[in-house]
């Protein structure tokens, strides 16, 4: 009997990552339209704000308009698809997603760890009944998107927080880190010492290609969107329409 | 005589690299455990901040539903008598874990049942005080939902962890310390869903 109760909660437990394989890839830019309800100038628009927004905060903000989740519940989609796509900064979760599903009619703000006191679900729940399911309704989609993401970026501005991630990097340097970074210089010394012409090629090497840990987390300034390991925890809002 | 002495030793110290393999890594997946029960309270306890804050809004507008805030204040009281008992103990407690998810889900439904009587007040819904309040209630509803989801996540890692061979040898010694970690079950209100009817 218990091994029975434990197949059946090992099998209900289990569900939910059964379905995990529907969700949708990460995105490759910051707006996503597979609806095609966005004319190509404001989809174009909006990437260029979003990117310039990254730039500027380090927090990630997404725009996706999809047809629908299938049979899940919107909320509980949106969730899991915010973790696969890990969107936002590891270990400050700053990102946001403005999700929209036109066959479902439902828009939903989903809001990272970090970024639920500045951007609350009540402040959520008001762009998306005032700001954009008024411009859904009669279809306007393109005025929706763009007034939905400059409300989200300005509620965003509100507050500075580190500004990239690099400048964060940099003071995390832990006392190892400083010890094998003086190690290197040390065999590099070394080896300057014993072969120089090896230790020169070995330098040009290095400043061609760049440390494999040092470079960017990419899709930073040119627009693009790869997710920086940040995480939400249901925060947001959904509305209809 | 001395090679088997050998072979025995060998055993030995092998037994004892894999017995503390095991062991750090059944603790690790408890303290994943612990976190994310860390954040299940959490957002419980989002919502039961949010009650009085609620009830008093519904009750200004709705004031002859005495007996649904009555049940409101009295699902609400249960919760924090478990809260009181000391959470910390929870997640190595069934029975506690039982209970604590009884008394939540208690609340949950005297919460629906408050959301159900505001149909009847079309001119409370509309007032932007409600329509916040609602707007926090969904968003805490919902946290709840994902980190509960997430807690039998990690519970399920823990416990298929301790099931499986060769950790499953060494619980015996181990005794209760890494016993194993209750599941959140989907709610009984949320099988049988009223229908909304518009």
């Amino acid at each position: 009997m218990p091994a029975r109760m434990a197949l059946v909660m090992a099998l209900l437990v289990a569900a939910p990552c059964a379905r995990a394989a529907d969700l949708p890839p990460a995105p490759r830019t910051l707006v996503t339209d597979q609806a095609g309800v966005l004319s190509g100038a404001v989809r174009e628009q909006i990437e260029q704000r979003l990117a310039a927004h990254e730039v500027g905060s380090g927090q990630q903000v997404l725009l996706w308009i999809g047809r629908g989740t299938g049979n899940a519940a919107v909320e509980d989609w949106v969730a899991r698809v915010f973790a696969a796509w890990r969107v936002g900064r590891a270990g400050l979760d700053d990102g946001v997603v403005i999700f929209g599903f036109v066959d479902d009619r439902k828009l939903r703000i989903e809001v990272g760890y970090g970024l639920e006191s500045r951007l609350p679900d009540v402040t959520a729940s008001r762009i998306l009944r005032e700001v954009m399911v008024p411009r859904v309704r009669v279809g306007d989609w393109d005025g929706a998107a763009r007034t939905g993401v400059d409300a989200v970026l300005k509620v965003l501005a509100g507050g500075a927080g580190p500004a990239t991630e690099q400048g964060r990097d940099r003071l995390e340097l832990s006392w190892w880190q400083i010890a094998l970074a003086a190690a290197a210089a040390l065999l590099f010394l070394i080896l300057l010492i014993t072969h120089p012409s090896l230790a020169v090629q070995l330098l040009f090497t290095i400043a061609a290609g760049g440390l494999p840990g040092n470079r960017r987390s990419g899709g930073m300034g040119g627009g693009g969107f790869r997710g920086g390991g940040g995480r939400s925890g249901g925060g947001g809002a959904t509305a209809s329409w | 005589m001395k090679k088997l002495l050998w072979i025995v030793a060998g055993v030995g110290v092998l037994a004892g690299i894999v017995l503390t393999g095991t062991y750090n890594q059944m603790v690790t997946l408890g303290e994943s455990v612990g976190a994310q029960w860390a954040q299940v309270e959490n957002v419980y306890q989002r919502r039961a901040d949010l009650v009085p804050n609620l009830v008093e809004t519904v009750k200004g507008a709705a004031k002859f539903e005495q007996a649904t805030f009555t049940g409101v204040a009295e699902a609400r009281a249960r919760v924090g008598q478990i809260s009181a008992e000391g959470l910390a103990k929870v997640v190595q407690d069934p029975a506690a874990f039982e209970r604590f998810q009884r008394a939540q889900d208690g609340l949950s439904t005297a919460l629906s049942r408050l959301m159900a009587v505001v149909e009847k007040y079309p001119d409370l819904k509309a007032t932007e005080g409600f329509r916040d309040l609602q707007a926090q209630l969904e968003g805490t509803e919902n946290r709840i939902t994902v980190e509960r989801m997430r807690f039998n996540e990690e519970a399920r890692k823990f416990n298929t962890r301790r099931r499986s061979f060769p950790t499953v040898v060494f619980m015996g010694f181990l005794g209760d310390r890494f016993a194993e970690k209750a599941y959140f079950q989907a709610e009984v209100a949320a099988r049988t869903a009223p229908k909304v009817v518009f």
